[in-house]
């Protein structure tokens, strides 16, 4: 329950295993206790059965974890960061796709000599956004996706393995500032929550009327489409509070 | 709350909602409705709007699509 109110992820309840498992020995520790079964050799073929199929999964487990694809992105994100020019190398941010990626490169930003990375992804978006200066990145994932829009130039640099490639983003056209918030992948918490003021104040517009602090839900550049009176698109102006044609 | 007669207060009950983490947007389906014409009937627009969210509490844009 706690776990499905707090939109928690379904193996959050894997620790519900133990005492699902002790009661269940207890249980049927007591039902040998009080009536010996004629078929005790299933209840030993249960217990083989378990014992092979706990070994079977531990030895398959071992054999199928790669604890070295961590450091072999890092390493070959390092490798991409070291072939760039002094110069441009210092002004390049390294910029994890997922909080996966971006996480092994900063675990292994000392033994690569490497700075620590950015990223928007997740909780990786609150930290503060790269410094002004560092106006190109080094991109580590499968796609720039959403930052390709804020830089002219987008290539290729390296191989970083599991489908994922090193970009080298050039010509920032915005501050960091600026794309941070629109390029952080946000938690539907943060969104639920702004969808529930915006809905306060438009429910507070319906009893007054007044619709002058409407637009300060919006930002100074915010465009507004409306299909019923044809395709018009309006900016907000700052000296008014409100919408313009 | 719009049934009683000479109601004041028109509402935008949210019918549904849907949060797309990814891209920032919220699109919703509401019913724009009007002013109580004093008999206790309640007419409505339906609305389905798209929202963008720009962070720090702000939305950059807003799409509305009405039937009429």
């Amino acid at each position: 329950m706690v776990f499905v109110a707090t939109a928690g992820r379904p193996y959050y309840l894997a620790g519900l295993y133990v005492p699902l498992a002790a009661a269940g020995a207890l249980r049927l520790q007591r039902r040998r206790e009080t009536a010996p079964s004629r078929r005790r050799w299933l209840i030993w073929l249960g217990y083989g059965l378990s014992v092979a199929s706990a070994a079977a999964v531990l030895i398959l487990s071992v054999s199928i974890a790669r604890p070295d694809v961590g450091e072999r992105i890092a390493q070959r994100a390092a490798t991409a960061y070291y072939a760039l020019p002094t110069e441009r190398g210092e002004r390049t941010v390294v910029f994890g796709e997922s909080y996966i990626v971006t996480a092994y490169v900063d675990g292994y930003s000392k033994r690569y000599q490497q700075p620590e990375a950015y990223s928007t992804n997740r909780s990786y978006g609150y930290f503060p956004p790269p410094p002004a200066g560092d106006d190109t990145v080094l991109y580590v994932g499968r796609d720039p996706g959403a930052l390709r829009t804020y830089f002219a130039d987008v290539r290729t640099v390296g191989d970083v393995g599991d489908d994922m490639r090193a970009y080298l983003l050039t010509g920032q056209r915005q501050s960091w500032d600026e794309i941070w918030p629109r390029v952080r992948t946000l938690t539907r918490e943060e969104l639920e929550e702004v969808f529930q003021k915006y809905q306060r104040a438009v429910i507070e517009v319906g009893k007054t009327w007044d619709w002058s602090g409407y637009a300060d839900h919006f930002t100074e550049d915010a465009k507004y489409v409306e299909h019923a009176m044809g395709n018009w698109k309006a900016a907000k102006t700052s000296a008014s509070g409100s919408f313009r044609r | 709350m719009n049934t009683f007669p000479g109601s004041e207060m028109p509402v935008y009950p949210v019918e549904w909602y849907s949060i797309d983490t990814h891209k920032g947007w919220v699109i919703f389906k509401n019913i724009n409705t009007m002013k109580d014409p004093g008999d206790g009937s309640v007419h409505g627009a339906p609305v389905i709007t798209v929202l963008e969210y720009a962070g720090d509490d702000k939305w950059s844009y807003e799409e509305d699509a009405l039937f009429l």
